[in-house]
This record gives structure tokens, sequence and C-alpha cells, in this order.
């Protein structure tokens, strides 16, 4: 029999609003787009030793073993980039934001709008290029839990942005 | 209130001029720490005309960032205005900045030799979220500096009391204002370390680390050396090397005992000299810690802003019944072992006294306790053990060296420390704390409110979503506590109550 979390049970954990249970809402379906191009421009620039590796002393099987590497590469990223892009969604309850992510090792992080400092939605290049947005979110202490979501619609992202400020104000309020 | 008349801090005004010498210090530091390799391979070849054309360079580089880091003493001015602390500094590009009181989370001072001397402090204002508007003096009198923190944590409070409506906290607020006026009457001293208590917390230190720090600037200096490629030094290391041929295990044994007898001299010297004179007390709103024989560090650390308290003991320590308390608090930057407050040498009726404040007795009882699962052993074994000595014998072999089999003997060695690892990982939960114990040879207690966790994480690797477990890593505003392979179930529940406790509770967290 599994043992219960408390002995002596203050609240009813299993009662308490559940994380697991939530739906994720999935990331923009442009956002994949994003992930090729993103990976498309590393790649070539990846690729620019194979254009001058021939004119150095180095053997041509140098240059061999680099392109090999190149398109190994180049499938794992095929095979990886819209698996990982399925695993990635966003849940926003009442009082918290949680987001999964993660194809091999999976990770699910909750932030509580209470302990948010403040959030942002910034466009890059490629997001104002394929219409997009992120949203990040800044907690106290160094950026080890700030948290970013990518692949928003910019509506969306401002809309989400404005009810996290709003429920900030609301708790400070209460 | 008299001592705040002095200083007229709402009109904008410079640092001490005393910290032109440090400006001077730094530059020499600088500029030595700079140079002296470049001096010493010139000393060493003679008639290198372009290396000393490259020293010449360097120093009127080092020049220009001298003048240039005096004028930006001239150009470097603070003030307080309304609710802000207003600085206006650069020489080329004007910067102004305005740091809200809200946003300042503590107000250090710290004194080295020079400063005890000029009988000045530095002055550093910590702030939360970005880093760029940390703000720090060199050199202010220690009544100004005085003045101006009581100045901004009086108004911290006041806005604070603005905000938060319940009355309790508003009385708490009009004594607090008393006790800045009063000073330092009500500061009541927890302990002040002797030289006894010195001698222990020296000789109790963590060795084995200290071993490896020396171990690591050796091979600096042996890099170091190697840069010059000076002959006398190449033939003294061969004539080492052929030594240690020769004498093989002997050589490395007497070496490692010689490590040994260095690090402990080390260790003591060190904590001699960073914990000297020691001093904790407990002020209205926190705690305060001086120590430090050279460089005399005074650091205060709110109650509320204090996110972790961790305890640590080993062996030695245990022999003396000591512990070293860390309190970490929320801070601008990544929180780490060396930027917590560290105060060792607290026997069991300190550290109780030191918890009590943050966690009253009452509210460390009913703890339910919990371990975990045992199969992070096999996974220690995988990834420490087997992976690693298998690569390495594989090596060895194909290198035709038979004692590569002895790496194997890793594998046993991963497997027993681990199972003490898993078998002594405790975990406990009440209703509003979380402890965890941990340690293989050593013991580290944690505790932390459930209610001043800002984000969960909860992780599964593929081997621990076959097997429904997962770990846990909750996060504050001054590092984070894991709890590695719990079932995925628990981890479920302790997110759910975590995030209800952290979103129902109504207290400032920091």
């Amino acid at each position: 029999m599994q043992p219960n979390l408390f002995e002596n049970t203050p609240v009813e954990v299993e009662n308490l609003p559940q994380v697991s249970t939530l739906t994720g809402q999935p990331l923009s379906p442009t956002y994949l787009k994003i992930e090729y191009a993103g990976s498309l421009i590393f790649m070539i620039f990846l690729l620019i030793p194979a254009f001058i590796l021939p004119f150095t002393d180095a053997p041509s099987v140098i240059t061999g073993i680099w392109l090999g590497v190149w398109v190994l590469l180049l499938l794992t990223q095929l095979l990886i980039i819209p698996r990982a892009f399925r695993k990635k969604s966003y849940s926003i309850r009442e009082k918290d934001i949680t987001y999964r992510s993660g194809l091999i090792w999976q990770q699910v992080v909750s932030i509580p709008f209470q302990r948010i400092q403040h959030c942002e939605v910034n466009r890059g290049p490629l997001d104002q290029f394929f219409g997009l947005a992120s949203l990040k979110v800044y907690t106290a202490g160094g950026g080890s839990t700030d948290l970013e979501i990518p692949g928003l619609e910019p509506e969306r992202a401002n809309q989400i942005k404005d009810f996290i400020l709003n429920q900030m104000i609301n708790d400070r309020d209460e | 209130m008299t001592a705040m008349n002095d200083f007229s801090l709402d009109s904008p005004q410079r640092q001490s001029p005393l910290a032109i010498a440090f400006i001077l210090l730094r530059f020499l530091r600088q500029a030595v720490r700079r140079l002296w390799p470049l001096v010493l391979i010139i000393m060493f070849r003679k008639g290198d005309s372009y290396l000393a054309w490259f020293l010449g360079a360097l120093l009127v580089i080092s020049v220009i960032q001298l003048v240039l880091s005096l004028i930006s003493y001239f150009n470097y001015y603070f003030h307080v205005k309304g609710n802000e602390l207003l600085i206006s500094k650069g020489v080329l590009r004007k910067t102004h900045l305005n740091i809200p009181f809200d946003r300042i989370q503590t107000i250090n001072f710290s004194q080295n030799l020079l400063h005890q001397i000029l009988n000045v402090v530095s002055v550093e204002v910590d702030t939360a979220g970005s880093s760029k508007s940390e703000l720090s003096i060199d050199a202010l009198s220690r009544p100004h500096a005085e003045a101006l923190r009581n100045h901004i944590l009086r108004k911290k409070a006041d806005m604070e009391a603005d905000q938060t409506l319940p009355v309790v906290s508003q009385l708490d607020h009009l004594e607090s204002i008393v006790s800045i006026k009063q000073d330092r009457a009500t500061d009541k001293l927890v302990f002040s370390m002797g030289p006894v208590d010195l001698m222990k917390v020296g000789i109790s230190q963590n060795h084995i680390q200290t071993a490896l720090v020396i171990v690591g600037s050796l091979f600096g200096l042996v890099q170091f050396f190697d840069d010059i490629r000076e002959d006398a030094f190449t033939y003294v290391a061969e004539g080492i090397v052929n030594f240690q041929m020769l004498y093989g295990w002997i050589a490395f044994l007497g070496g490692f005992l010689i490590l040994m007898v260095a690090a402990f001299f080390v260790s003591l010297f060190r904590s001699a000299l960073r914990y000297f004179n020691l001093h904790l007390w407990q002020t209205e709103k926190g705690f305060k810690i001086i120590a430090g024989l050279f460089n005399r560090k005074e650091q205060s650390a709110a109650h509320q802003k204090i996110q972790i308290i961790r305890w640590v003991t080993g062996p030695l320590k245990q022999l003396f019944g000591l512990f070293t308390v860390n309190l970490y608090q929320a801070s601008s930057q990544e929180v780490n072992a060396k930027r917590a407050i560290s105060i060792p040498g607290c026997y069991a009726p300190q550290l109780e006294e030191i918890l009590s404040t943050n966690f009253p007795p009452e509210s460390r009882q009913n703890y339910t306790e919990h371990t975990i699962s045992p199969r992070i052993i096999s996974r220690h074994v995988l990834y420490l053990g087997i992976i690693p000595a298998g690569v390495a014998t594989g090596i060895q072999l194909a290198m035709g060296d038979w004692t590569g089999l002895l790496f194997l003997l890793l594998i046993p060695a991963v497997w027993l420390l681990s199972r003490r690892y898993q078998s002594r990982w405790r975990w406990w939960i009440n209703e509003g704390n979380l402890m965890t114990r941990s340690g293989i040879i050593g013991t580290t207690f944690t505790l932390v409110h459930q209610y001043k966790a800002q984000a969960v994480k909860v992780k599964q690797s593929p081997y621990q979503r076959r097997h429904s477990l997962a770990s846990v890593d909750i996060y504050t505003a001054a590092g984070h506590v894991s709890i590695p392979y719990i079932s995925l179930s628990f981890a479920h529940q302790l997110r759910d109550y975590l995030l209800y406790k952290a979103e129902s509770d109504p207290r400032a967290w920091m």
C-alpha cells in the first residue's frame, strides 16, 4: 500500500487542484517552422568549415568526416524537433502558470503568479518573421527559475502577460 | 535621529575622498597582476625588444584606466530622493540610476585592512532581479554609511507598512522604527567565538576540499611555468618526474601525506583569518554577523529575506559537537554556498536559537518522514560506476595494460557509497515546512518554509518514467532544494501542496 504524504493530513492533499490533470495548451504550429529555421541557420554555419577545409593542407578524409557528422546531426535534428515540439505545452490556472517540456528528460515547471517579479513579451528576429512571440517570466534570485514560453501568437502572449500582471495586483490587494 | 541630520542625504554627494586610496590600490593590484608575468619573461629573456614595447603599451592602457577611474570618482554622485536612491556616474557616457527602496534587498558593510586603517567602510547595496543596478560605494565613513542605511531601511519599512494592512505588522513596524533610533541597544548577542572554538572550527574544516583546491592551484602554477618554458624549471621538473618513476607509489603516498598536512594547516589558517573574533547578533529584523582578522566583514540577514537554512556537520565536527549554519537570503545573484552567510562553530543550543527565530519550535513538529527510492542506487552504479570504469578499462586493455582491470573496483565502491547515500537520505514534511537530510560522510540538513517556494519543477528521466519515479526541485529566491527519486504520485502531491501553500499564504516571502 502506498503510504501517505502526510500522516496527519493538514488539508486533503488529494482534493487540492492538481497540476498533473491539466490539459496543456500546445504551442502555435508555426513555432515548429521557427524551430526548423533556427536549426537550419545553425546547420548552415556548421557547413562553413567544409568549404574552407579543401583549401587547406588538411587531408580530405577530415572534410569527409565533417560532412558525415553534419548529415548525422541533420538527421537527428529532423527526428527530434517535431517530437520535442509536441512535448511542449503550457497551462494557466487562476494563480499559477505551468510549462512542460523535454523529449527524453521531461520536466514540468510551475510558478505561482505571486512569486513573479515581472514578465515580458519578447519578439526575436525569427519570431517577427513568422509572426510569433515568446513570454518570459522572471522570478527573484537569479536566472535559475526564469521561465520562457516560446511559440505564442503575439495577441495570446500579451493576453497572458496582462492576465498575470492583473492577478499579481489582485493578489497584493487581497 | 541626530545622527541623520549630520549627513544631508538628499543632496548629491560623493564618496569619502579616501575612496581615491582604494582606486589607487586597485590600480596597483591590477597592474601588478597584469604585468608581472611579462616582467618575469623579460627578465629571463634579455633583449626581446618587442616584448618591452608590449609592456609599454600595457602600462599606457593601465594609466589611462587609472585616469578614467579617478575621473569616475569625481563624477560619481549619490543621494536619496523620496523613496529612491539616485546615482549618477560615468565619464564619457553618463548614467543615472534610480533604485527604488522596495527593490533593495540588503545593505552590507565590509572592511578590509585598509578600510580599518582609514576608518571607513565599503557599502554594497543588493537589489533583487537585474544585476546591473547593483551599487557599491568604495569608502564612506561609518556614521555616514549607517545614516544612509538607517534612512533607507526606515523608508522601506514605511513603504511596506503602507502596503500591508494588518494592524499587527503596523505595530511591529513602529517598534522597528524605535529600534533603529536606539540603534544597537536592542541587538542581542547570540554568540561570539573564542580562540578555542576558532581552533575547533579550523580543525574540523573539510580538509579534502582544501587539498583539492591546493592541487588545483598547483596545476595552475605548473601550467604557468610551462608557459615560460624556463630551462631550469624543466630540469627540476624532469628530476621530479624521474624520481616519481623510480619510487612510484612511495612518492605518491608521501606526496599525498604532505598534501593532507598542508591542507590541514591551510584550512586552519584560512578559517582563523575568516572567522577571527566572530560575533553573531540577533537584531530586531534579523541577524548580523561580523568576523575576520584583516578583512572584517559585516553581513546581515533579515528574517524575511532568509529563504533556506542549511546546517552541516561532519565526522570531526560531530566529535566537537559543532555545526556550520548557512543562511541563504534573497539577492540578485545566483545564490551558492559562497554567497550564503556562513556561521561556523555553532553548538546545538546556538543552532536551536538560530532555527527558532525563523522556525519556532512548535512549527517543527509532526513531521512525516519519507525516504528516496533505492532505484537511485542502480542508476548511480550505471552512470558513475559501470560506464566510466568500462571506458577506462577498455582503453587500458586496448593499450595492452592489464592493470586497467583495477578500474573495475570503481563499481563496487560506487555501489557501497550510493547505498549509504540512499539509506541516509530523508525528507520530512509537515504543515508548513520541508526538511531534508543528505550526505555520505558529513550530514547536511536543509529546512525551508513551503510558502517561500517560487517555482516547483518535476523532472523525469526515461528510467524514472518506466518506474513511476520523479525528482522534484523546489526553487526559492535564494537557491533550490532538490528531492531525488520519489514516487511520481508523491511528486505530484508535493507540487500541488507547495503551490497551494505559496498561493494561499498572505505573508511576504522576501
